[in-house]
């Protein structure tokens, strides 16, 4: 307790007031009993007041009757005998004073009395006692009753002191030690000795403490140990620091954080000062202005700087407390070194940014649904170019809604085999689109966890395209092994031909009739030349004759095509301009004199509609000019045999310059052609014309024109009824001439 | 006199149809071999005017017959007479000192082929003319 108070003692304190008490007791009885005395012996005077007045009245009866002066005298006088007597006076009914007696001092009580005779007043009397005495009597009194009273509480004073100090110092200092016991840390104490019950509660209560206070230090020695522990291994920094940036605790992994090895090497490296490991120490001050308005902790991402001067992103968590002690206002949290994190997050970020953008450019349709209903979560661009259906038409419906099975029965085939194995790979699937049509894809799916929710990933690839260059490329193949069967057996055939032929011309000479040695070699055998002309003719043999040389002619010609396929003209090659051919090959075509036998090329309307820019190209101009040709003769017989006829027999030629290629179209109004027909169109020796009139091979030949020698690209579309158009595109020369001179600039 | 023609041919009926051709207009002596080897033999003996020689030949080929007429001065004009579509793949006629219009065909028209050895001819007998342009 506090000494510097002490000086004053319990005991005697207490001693004092019992003193005090007692003596205000004493006092009070006293004062009472004084009173009681005082006004005792005032009653006992007043009574002797009275009778003495009343003994005078009647004793002096007599004398003052008979005017006896002397007896009233005497009488007057031994009453004034008593000491207490202080006034007597006697006088007669003149007034005449017969005796008076005052000693002048003060009066306690006066008495008047009349003196009568026979009823008759003689005279009168008066009594004064005096106050004197009794005043002596009342002091003696008085100061016996404050000495006892003095005595006692003396007495008494003495008497508590020793008593309290047996009584209750002892006990105290019992206590007294059990407490400085437990100040010194000492818990662990037993019964000090109460001497009295009264005691007991108290020391039991000390001990209890004892007790409750060694299992709370005990366990907040175990929690502070945990803690320390949790302090030391904690993987991210600890610290705790006064506003103005001294450092008070940092645990190892805070040394750690900033490069230090130990914690002890950190805090005194720092000189207990947390600026240095700030990159920008502003980003505190910022972060403390922050934390002062906040209510509870804040977050924030800075930058700090390591012993060795690397900097590194951290997350710090703080709070400000207010402490109670003298330390005052503290900040209080922890920092963890997220550049690691951060680095993961970024991959992360950049893997999922990818994929995203493999998913939403991806050329394929990608749609993403759920399992249970089918109902479509996500789709990537692809499937809006391909489907028509914008992005939010699709999500939230299902594929059956938006009749994306062009067939239905695949539905079920594919959602079978999804339930069965799990994923479809490269099944011919036909989409349906938001304009009705539909693509043919290939299919392939394969189940996919989106959150908790099981998925099903389509992804589609239209092979329109590719299946179409697969016919293209079949058809390629076929006629380059064509090419290729045409140049070995050229020379084969050709030398059979060249004997027929040879042969056929020497029949057609030596039956010449006026050949010269013909002539000669009738007359020597006695043959009439002009009777065997004219046989030669009755028999048509000179018809037969000429046959034989036309169909050599063809074959030979057949020959000569089918080699064309296997030859590239490259070297031949002059940049042109394209609708001058074009107009070449028509103006040809129009004085083709197999063609005007059965159709008059002219009366065709033949519409130009070109590009203003359509730029020159560089080709084989003959061989260009043969393709031309050769699909406005196609254009021109297949009107010409027209059933119901044309009326306005049309060709279109259409030029379009594109980036990388140009684009002609050569379409005309004619009777078109039948799916089988349009399939074999380029087909070599197919023909839809009667024999002797096409080989079936002017499309083959056109065909290996534009794609092998110009690298190139050909095909036609037809309808039965409206009209067929082939559509040429070939490299845009200015096209290939700018990337020329872009790699010779970044060369 | 008239003309030395040699067909060069292993096929036996385009010797001897060219040859019955040929021989009708009575401008030429005509003979034939169905090799080069024997063609050169026979040449060697005499030389001949013109030549017309197939490509493909047993053992030495045409192109190979007509550098050795060149080089040994056996035949002053030769013609190609073939059946074959790619010869120019291996064969330069050019540096054989022939042209375009030296080349025939099979199956070909006699007729041109006849016009074009008178007018080799002609060339020849005019002397003083330029050669023929190679």
């Amino acid at each position: 307790m506090d000494n510097a108070s002490a000086g004053k003692s319990l005991s005697k304190r207490l001693s004092l007031a019992l003193g005090v008490l007692s003596a205000v007791v004493i006092l009070a009885a006293s004062t009472l009993v004084f009173l009681v005395l005082s006004w005792q012996v005032g009653n006992r005077m007043k009574s002797q007041a009275d009778n003495t007045i009343v003994f005078l009245a009647q004793s002096l009866e007599s004398p003052l009757w008979v005017l006896d002066r002397e007896g009233a005298e005497s009488v007057a006088r031994a009453t004034t005998m008593d000491a207490n007597v202080g006034l007597l006076e006697l006088r007669d009914i003149r007034d005449e004073v017969w005796f008076a007696h005052d000693t002048g001092k003060p009066l306690f009580i006066t008495r008047e009395a009349q003196i009568r005779h026979d009823g008759q007043v003689i005279g009168f009397v008066r009594l004064g006692l005096e106050d004197s005495s009794r005043r002596r009597t009342l002091a003696w009194t008085g100061l016996a009753a404050a000495a006892v009273a003095l005595l006692v509480i003396v007495a008494q004073y003495c008497l508590a002191r020793r008593l309290l100090r047996n009584l209750l110092r002892k006990p105290f200092m019992a206590l007294d030690s059990l407490v400085g016991a437990y100040a010194r840390g000492e818990y662990a104490q037993t019964d000090p000795g109460a001497y009295y019950t009264e005691f007991a509660p108290l020391v039991d209560a000390f001990l209890g403490m004892g007790q409750t206070i060694e299992r709370q230090v005990n366990a907040l020695a175990e929690s502070e140990e945990k803690y320390r522990l949790i302090f030391n291994h904690s993987p991210v920094g600890i610290f705790c620091s006064t506003l103005d940036g001294e450092l008070l605790e940092g645990n190892a992994s805070l040394g750690n954080m900033f490069g230090y090895v130990t914690r002890e090497e950190f805090l005194s490296a720092t000189g207990l000062r947390v600026d240095a490991v700030y990159a920008d120490v502003s980003q505190r001050e910022a972060f403390l202005r922050d934390l002062e308005v906040a209510s509870g902790a804040l977050s924030r991402e800075m930058i700090f700087v390591r012993r060795d001067g690397a900097q590194f992103e951290g997350m710090m968590t703080a709070s400000i407390h207010h402490g109670a002690d003298e330390r005052g206002t503290l900040l209080n949290g922890v920092i963890e070194d997220v550049g690691a994190r951060k680095q993961a997050e970024e991959r992360l970020r950049q893997s999922e940014e990818k994929f995203s953008r493999l998913f939403r450019l991806s050329p394929d349709v990608i749609i993403v649904m759920n399992m249970t209903e089918g109902r479509i979560i996500d789709v990537n661009e692809a499937f809006s170019r391909l489907t028509g259906f914008a992005y939010h038409e699709a999500v939230g419906k299902t594929a059956s809604e938006l009749g994306l099975y062009a067939t239905p029965a695949i539905r079920h085939l594919v959602r079978r085999r999804m339930q069965a194995t799990g994923q479809i790979e490269n099944i011919d699937f036909s989409l349906g689109c938001k304009d009705g049509k539909s693509v043919s894809c290939v299919l392939s799916s394969q189940l996919l966890s989106v959150g908790d929710e099981e998925c099903v990933m389509a992804v589609m690839r239209d092979v329109t395209e590719f299946k179409r260059m697969q016919e293209l490329m079949i058809q390629s193949e076929k006629m380059i092994s064509v090419g290729g069967i045409a140049a070995g057996v050229a020379h084969e055939i050709n030398n059979p031909l060249g004997i027929i032929m040879v042969s056929s011309q020497n029949l057609v000479q030596r039956t010449k009739p006026d050949f010269p040695k013909n002539v000669e070699a009738a007359k020597s055998i006695g043959l009439d030349m002009n009777l065997f002309d004219q046989y030669m003719r009755t028999r048509g043999l000179y018809e037969f004759i000429r046959n034989i040389q036309d169909a050599a002619v063809r074959a030979a010609e057949i020959i000569r095509h089918m080699l064309d396929f296997s030859r590239r003209s490259e070297s031949r090659r002059t940049v042109c301009d394209l609708r001058v051919i074009i107009e070449r090959a028509a103006h040809l075509a129009g004085n083709d004199y197999d063609l005007k036998k059965n159709y008059d090329f002219k009366r065709i309307d033949l519409v130009f509609e070109c590009d203003e820019n359509f730029p020159a190209i560089s080709c084989t101009e003959t061989e260009i000019e043969q393709v031309f040709l050769n699909l406005f003769r196609n254009a021109a017989q297949a009107m010409s045999t027209a059933q119901p006829a044309v009326t306005e027999p049309r060709i279109v030629v259409r030029m379009r310059a594109g980036t990388e290629l140009v684009t002609v179209e050569v379409e005309d109004n004619g009777p078109g052609m039948p799916l089988e027909v349009e399939r074999r169109a380029f087909e070599p020796f197919f023909t839809t014309k009667p024999p002797g009139v096409g080989t079936g091979l002017g499309l083959s030949v056109s065909y290996f024109i534009i794609t092998r020698s110009h690298d190139g690209r050909m095909r036609v579309e037809s309808r039965p009824g409206e009209g067929t158009r082939f559509i040429i595109e070939l490299p845009n020369l200015e096209h290939g001439q700018k990337e020329e001179d872009e790699c010779s600039h970044d060369s | 006199m008239q003309s030395r023609l040699m067909i060069i041919d292993d096929e036996e009926h385009i010797r001897s149809a060219l040859a019955c051709y040929l021989e009708d207009f009575d401008e030429f002596v005509i003979r034939s071999a169905h090799s080069a080897e024997l063609a050169l033999e026979e040449l060697r003996q005499e030389p001949a005017d013109v030549c017309i020689v197939d490509i493909r030949l047993p053992a030495m080929n045409g192109a190979e017959l007509i550098r050795v007429c060149q080089e040994e001065g056996l035949c002053r004009h030769h013609l190609l007479h073939t059946g074959s579509a790619d010869f120019r793949l291996y064969i330069d006629i050019g540096k054989l000192g022939m042209s375009e219009e030296d080349v025939f065909q099979k199956p070909c028209d006699g007729m041109a082929m006849l016009e074009r050895i008178r007018e080799l001819l002609r060339q020849d007998s005019g002397a003083n003319q330029v050669p023929q342009n190679v």
